[in-house]
C-alpha cells in the first residue's frame, strides 16, 4: 500500500544517517537549552493562522489513526476498552502530535526510536519504505509487556523524515498461565510472553509470515493478537499517507521546520503551565506497594516473599520552572512484576503531565524536556538486571504518578487554582484469567474495565464515580455483554461500591465492582495482580482519606444454581463488608479477601469470583466539612452507607416514611461538635508521639516486612537515608536487622 | 478571558456552589493572570485575624506574615510556628495502628494491616479541625508535605518582591533535634533492637 507521490522539491533532501541527525539535535539543545537550537517561534509568528492549521492537521491525522485501528481490532481491550495510541514523531524519534487514548507511550515509543537509531538499525537490520518495527521489551523502552509498538518510518525523496507509531495493548501475550503478560507469577522476564526486541515484523506493509506464525505457535489469543498487529500497521500507514499529503500542502521545508518548532513551543508551553499555576518549591508524598508472593501456589523459590515496596516521591519545581522528580530512597528491583524501569517511569510522567498540566498545548516530546528524572542505580525503579520482571510496572508507576498528582495539587492550591486540584485516584489490580474457554480453547489475558474506576476529588468537587483510571484518562469498562464472549464467565453483578470513595468535604469518586460466575467451563485460573493488599495507598489531601486496599472474594462449591432453578435471592454484589453477600446467601467454600488472592485449584462452573475494583479516589478536606446536603445524596444514590455517614461525616439524619434518608443539619452540627471535641481528647502532640515513637524503633519495635523495607532502603549513603536519621534523632549508622540478615 | 472567573463567581467555585458546567468552562478558559491577587483577597477575608496571608497553604492553614517572621496559622487562629519547619510538628496526631481503630475507617477486608500501614491524623490543637491524614508503614518519618520557596514566587514569579528575602531551607531537624536533645540521657540507638532476631544478628557480627 503506498500513497500519492509527493510533488517536486527543489532543495536536495539532507543524506545524513539518523544517528548524526540525533546526535546534532542533541547538541543543539545541550548547547542552546533550546529544542533543536530553536530560539525564535519563527513560524508561528510570521503566520500563526497556517501554523496552527498545520498544528491541527496533525492531531486529526493522529487522531484519525487510532479510530481506524480501533476498528480493526477485535480484542475487547482495544476496541471497547480504548487502549490504543497513535503519534507522529521527526526522524529524530521526538514526538510531535499524540492522539487521544493511552498517551503515556508519547515519550516512551519515541525513546524505542531513538534506541534504533542509537543501535545503528539504518545499517543493520536496515530501514526501508514499507518496513513496521515491533517492540515491547523495558529495557529497550517500553512500559510492560502487553503494550506492543509498532513504529513505521516516513520516507521522503529517499530520506526518512519522520516516523509514524501505534501502540495497542494485546489481551494476551503467551507468558505464564494466566497469560496477559502481567501475571503475578511472571517473576523474571522469561515468564513474560513473547518479547519483540525492535524487530521487523513486517514489510511493505505486510506481515511477515514468519512472525505470523510464531505469534501463532506461542500465544493462546493469536487471533486478537495478529488483529491487532494489522490496525496498528493501518494506522501508522495512514500517518505516513497523510504527512505526505501535508507535505504537498505545506512544502517540505515547512513541515520539516514546523514538527520542530512545535517541540519548542511544547517545551515552552510547559515551563509557562509551571509558572502560571504552581509555586516554586519541594514537594514530597512518599509512596508504596506491595508485592505478596510468599507461599502462594505456583511462585518460584527467588521470588518467595511479601515485600513493601518504598517510593519516597520528591518534587523540585525551581524558578524557572523546571522540575526536578527524585526517588532518592526508593526500594530495590526484586523478583515481582512491579518492577518499572525508566520507560515505565517515563511513561507515567507522560501520561500525568498530559492531563494535569499540559493537557491543552503541544502534549509532546518538548514538555518534558525541563524535567530531570533522578531514577537509583539498581533500585525499582533503574533495575541492574537485565532479566528483571516487569510484567505490571505500572502498579508501581500508578502508586508514584498518583503521588506526583498530590504534589502538584499542593502548587494549584496555593496558588489559587481549586478546579485543578486532582487527589489520587484508583491504584489499579486488574485480574488475568486463563484456563479453558467456554468455546474449549486456551485462554488467557486480563480484563481491563478498571480502565473506567474512580476518579480522585478535585478541590471544588467530587471525584469521578466508577470512572477514570491514571493509565488510560478516557478509558471505558467495555460492555459486560463483550467480556462475556471473551471469557468463560457470566456477569452477575457490576455496580458502584458504597464507602469506596476516600472520605473528605470533597470525596473521592467511589469505585465499582463485578461478580462473575463461571460458565461453561471447569478451569479457569484467575489472579488478582497484587499491587495493594495491606495498605492503603492512594492519598488523600488536606484531611481527606485515601481509599482502602483492593481485594477479592471467591465461593467454590457453592448451591448458587440450586438457588437459581428456585428462584432465590442470590448475590449481585458485596453488600455488607463485614458479612459480605457470597457469605450470607451462600452455602459452600468461601474465600474472603486476601485469602481469595491466590488460588490452589482451577474454578469450575458456578464458582463466583468477586473482584473490588479498590481503592476508591482520594478525599479532599476534612470529611466534617462535608456539604451535609451532598452525604444526603451520596446515602440515596448507595455510594455511602448511612454508618459511614455517621461516623465518618457526623452527619445526622433519618429514613422518612418513604425510606429515603434525610439529613438533619442541626442535628449534624451537634454531632460534628462533639466529633472534633473527641478528636481534640484522644490525640497527642506530634513531640509526645515522636518520643515514644523513637524508642519503638530504636528498640526493634518495626518488625517483618517493615524493618526489611526501611534496612534496604537504609543502605548506601543517600539524602533519604540521613534525613530518616535525623528525623529520629539517631546515629548515622542506625539500621534496621532483619530475620534474613540474622 | 484573562480576568474571568471575576471574584465573586470564584468564591462560589471555591466553595463548592458552581454546576458542572459552569466549573467546566473556567476549566477549559485560559486561566486567569490575577487569580492570586482575587485568591489571597478571598482567604483574608474568611479570616479573622489581622497578619497578612503570604500564600494559602491548605483548606485551613496560610503562610502569614507576623511582624518580621513567617508562620504557619490555621483560620481559627492557631499557630504552628516557622513555616520552614513542618506544622504537623506542632499539630496534635492520632494514630490509627489496630485492626479495630483501623476498621473505623476502612471496614472489614478493606482495613490494612497495622504491621504494614498506620493512618495519622493530623488535627489542629485549636479547632480540632483534621488538617492532613498520613497513611505510611509505623516508623515513617512525617512527611513535610510543602516547602514553597517564597521569596522566589513573589519576587520571580509575581515580580512583587517581598520586602526581606528568606531562603527555603527545611529546618523542621531543629524541632526534632531539640526533641531529642530532651532525651539525650539515652544513648543513641545504632541499630534496632529486633526482639526476635537482635541476639542472632549480634552473635553474627561478632563471629
Amino acid at each position: 500500500m503506498q500513497g500519492q507521490a509527493a510533488p517536486q522539491e527543489p532543495k536536495e533532501p539532507v543524506r545524513k544517517s539518523l544517528k548524526q541527525r540525533m546526535a546534532e539535535s542533541e547538541a543543539l539543545w545541550k548547547e542552546t537549552g533550546h529544542y533543536h537550537g530553536i530560539r525564535e517561534l519563527t513560524l508561528k509568528e510570521k503566520d500563526p493562522l497556517r501554523y496552527e492549521l498545520f498544528h491541527s492537521r496533525l492531531l486529526s491525522t493522529v487522531i484519525a489513526s487510532r479510530e481506524v485501528a480501533k476498528q480493526i481490532s477485535s480484542s475487547v481491550m482495544t476496541r471497547e476498552e480504548g487502549e490504543l495510541s497513535f503519534a507522529l514523531y521527526t526522524p529524530e524519534g521526538d514526538s510531535v502530535a499524540f492522539s487521544t487514548g493511552i498517551m503515556a507511550h508519547i515519550g516512551v515509543m519515541g525513546n524505542f526510536i531513538k534506541w534504533m537509531i542509537g543501535n545503528d538499525w539504518e545499517d543493520d537490520p536496515g530501514i526501508a519504505e514499507g518496513d513496521h518495527f515491533a517492540n515491547n521489551d523495558v529495557l529497550i523502552s517500553a512500559v510492560h509487556v502487553p503494550d506492543v509498538y509498532f513504529a513505521t518510518p516516513i520516507f521522503h525523496q529517499g530520506s526518512i523524515i519522520g516516523w509514524s507509531c501505534g501502540v495497542t495493548h494485546v489481551l494476551e501475550t503467551g507468558g505464564i498461565t494466566p497469560g496477559g503478560g502481567m501475571s503475578p507469577l511472571a517473576v523474571e522476564r522469561q515468564l513474560e510472553g513473547i518479547h519483540l526486541c525492535a524487530e521487523r515484523v513486517a514489510r511493505k506493509d505486510r506481515l511477515r509470515r514468519d512472525y505470523e506464525l510464531k505469534i501463532r505457535r506461542n500465544t493462546r489469543l493469536a487471533s486478537f493478537w495478529l488483529l491487532d498487529d494489522r490496525g496498528r500497521i493501518a494506522g501508522n500507514v495512514l500517518i505516513r499517507e497523510e504527512v505526505r499529503k501535508i507535505i504537498a500542502e505545506f512544502g517540505f521545508d515547512y513541515y520539516s521546520a514546523a514538527i520542530r518548532e512545535l517541540i519548542e513551543e511544547g517545551r515552552r508551553h510547559h515551563l509557562a503551565r509551571v509558572r502560571e499555576r504552581m509555586i516554586p518549591g519541594r514537594y514530597r508524598c512518599p509512596c508504596f506497594h506491595t508485592s505478596l508472593l510468599k507461599g502462594r501456589p505456583g511462585v518460584l523459590p527467588q521470588a518467595n516473599a511479601d515485600k513493601l515496596l518504598h517510593f519516597p516521591l520528591q518534587v523540585s519545581v525551581d524558578p524557572s520552572g523546571g522540575m526536578r522528580i527524585d526517588l532518592d530512597g526508593v526500594s530495590r528491583w526484586g523478583f515481582h512484576n512491579f518492577n518499572a524501569p525508566r520507560g515505565s517511569i517515563y511513561g507515567g510522567l507522560s501520561i500525568t503531565l498530559a492531563q494535569a498540566l499540559d493537557y491543552d498545548g503541544r502534549a509532546n516530546s518538548g514538555c518534558m524536556l525541563n524535567i530531570e528524572l533522578n531514577l537509583p542505580h539498581g533500585s525499582i525503579v533503574n533495575p541492574d538486571y537485565e532479566f528483571v520482571a516487569t510484567g505490571w510496572s505500572w502498579g508501581s508507576v500508578i502508586a508514584i504518578f498518583n503521588g506526583f498528582l498530590k504534589c502538584l495539587s499542593h502548587g494549584f492550591f496555593s496558588r489559587g487554582y481549586l478546579e485543578e486540584v486532582l487527589t489520587g485516584g484508583n491504584v489499579t489490580t486488574g485480574v488475568e484469567f486463563g484456563g479453558r474457554d467456554q468455546y474449549g480453547r486456551q485462554t488467557g489475558g486480563a480484563n481491563a474495565e478498571p480502565a473506567a474506576s474512580a476518579g480522585g476529588a478535585r478541590g471544588v468537587m467530587d471525584g469521578i464515580d466508577a470512572a477514570w483510571s491514571l493509565w488510560n484518562p478516557e478509558g471505558d469498562q467495555g460492555n459486560a455483554e463483550m467480556w462475556e464472549l471473551m471469557y468463560p464467565y457470566l456477569y452477575i453483578g457490576r455496580r458502584v461500591v458504597a464507602d469506596s470513595g476516600g472520605a473528605g468535604k470533597r470525596r473521592g469518586g467511589a469505585c465499582f465492582e463485578s461478580l462473575w460466575m463461571i460458565h461453561n467451563s471447569n478451569f479457569v485460573y484467575i489472579y488478582q495482580l497484587p499491587g495493594i493488599v495491606r495498605i492503603a495507598t492512594n492519598y488523600g489531601i488536606f484531611g481527606g482519606y485515601g481509599g482502602g486496599p483492593a481485594y477479592v472474594n471467591i465461593a467454590k462449591h457453592t448451591d448458587v444454581a440450586e438457588r437459581i432453578a428456585a428462584r432465590q435471592e442470590i448475590p449481585h454484589g458485596e453488600g455488607n463488608p463485614d458479612r459480605p453477600d457470597i457469605k450470607r446467601l451462600l452455602k459452600g467454600e468461601i474465600l474472603i479477601g486476601e485469602d481469595a488472592q491466590y488460588i490452589s485449584e482451577p474454578l469450575k462452573e458456578g464458582a463466583l469470583y468477586e473482584k473490588l475494583y479498590l481503592p476508591g479516589g482520594g478525599g479532599y478536606g476534612d470529611p466534617l466539612d462535608r456539604d451535609i446536603r451532598q452525604v444526603e445524596r451520596d446515602i440515596s444514590l448507595h455510594f455511602v452507607s448511612e454508618e459511614a455517614a455517621r461516623k465518618l461525616y457526623g452527619a445526622g439524619g433519618k429514613a422518612n416514611g418513604d425510606g429515603e434518608w434525610k439529613a438533619d443539619a442541626a442535628r449534624s452540627e451537634k454531632l460534628r461538635a462533639r466529633m472534633r471535641k473527641a478528636r481534640l481528647a484522644r490525640a497527642v502532640p506530634v513531640k509526645d508521639w515522636w518520643q515514644k515513637e523513637r524508642k519503638r524503633i530504636a528498640s526493634g519495635g518495626i518488625k517483618g516486612e517493615t524493618a526489611e523495607m526501611y534496612a534496604e532502603c537504609l543502605t548506601g549513603a543517600h539524602d533519604w537515608a540521613s534525613e530518616y536519621r535525623a528525623f529520629w534523632g539517631l546515629s548515622d549508622d542506625f539500621t534496621f536487622v532483619t530475620a534474613t540478615e540474622a | 478571558m484573562d480576568k474571568y472567573p471575576p471574584k465573586e463567581v470564584l468564591k462560589d467555585l471555591i466553595e463548592g456552589k458552581l454546576d458542572w458546567r459552569r466549573v467546566k468552562q473556567i476549566m477549559s478558559s485560559p486561566k486567569d493572570a490575577d487569580r492570586f491577587e482575587k485568591y489571597l483577597a478571598l482567604m483574608q477575608e474568611r479570616v479573622r485575624w489581622p497578619e497578612k496571608i503570604l500564600l494559602p497553604l491548605g483548606e485551613h492553614l496560610y503562610i502569614v506574615a507576623k511582624g518580621k517572621q513567617r508562620i504557619v496559622k490555621c483560620d481559627c487562629g492557631c499557630e504552628f510556628g516557622d513555616w520552614r519547619e513542618n506544622w504537623k510538628l506542632k499539630a496534635l496526631v492520632y494514630v490509627r495502628n489496630t485492626r479495630q481503630k483501623l476498621a473505623e475507617i476502612y471496614p472489614g477486608p478493606r482495613s490494612p494491616d497495622p504491621a504494614w500501614c498506620e493512618i495519622r491524623e493530623f488535627y489542629c490543637p485549636g479547632c480540632g479541625t483534621q488538617l492532613e491524614v498520613e497513611n505510611v508503614p509505623p516508623g515513617y518519618p512525617v512527611t513535610f508535605d510543602f516547602l514553597p520557596d517564597i521569596d522566589g514566587f513573589y519576587a520571580q514569579w509575581l515580580g512583587k518582591p517581598l520586602s526581606e528575602q528568606v531562603s527555603a531551607e527545611d529546618k523542621s531537624v531543629k524541632v526534632t533535634s531539640q526533641w531529642a536533645r530532651e532525651l539525650s540521657r539515652q544513648p543513641t540507638p545504632k541499630v534496632a533492637r529486633n526482639a526476635r532476631t537482635s541476639s542472632a544478628a549480634r552473635a553474627k557480627r561478632a563471629g
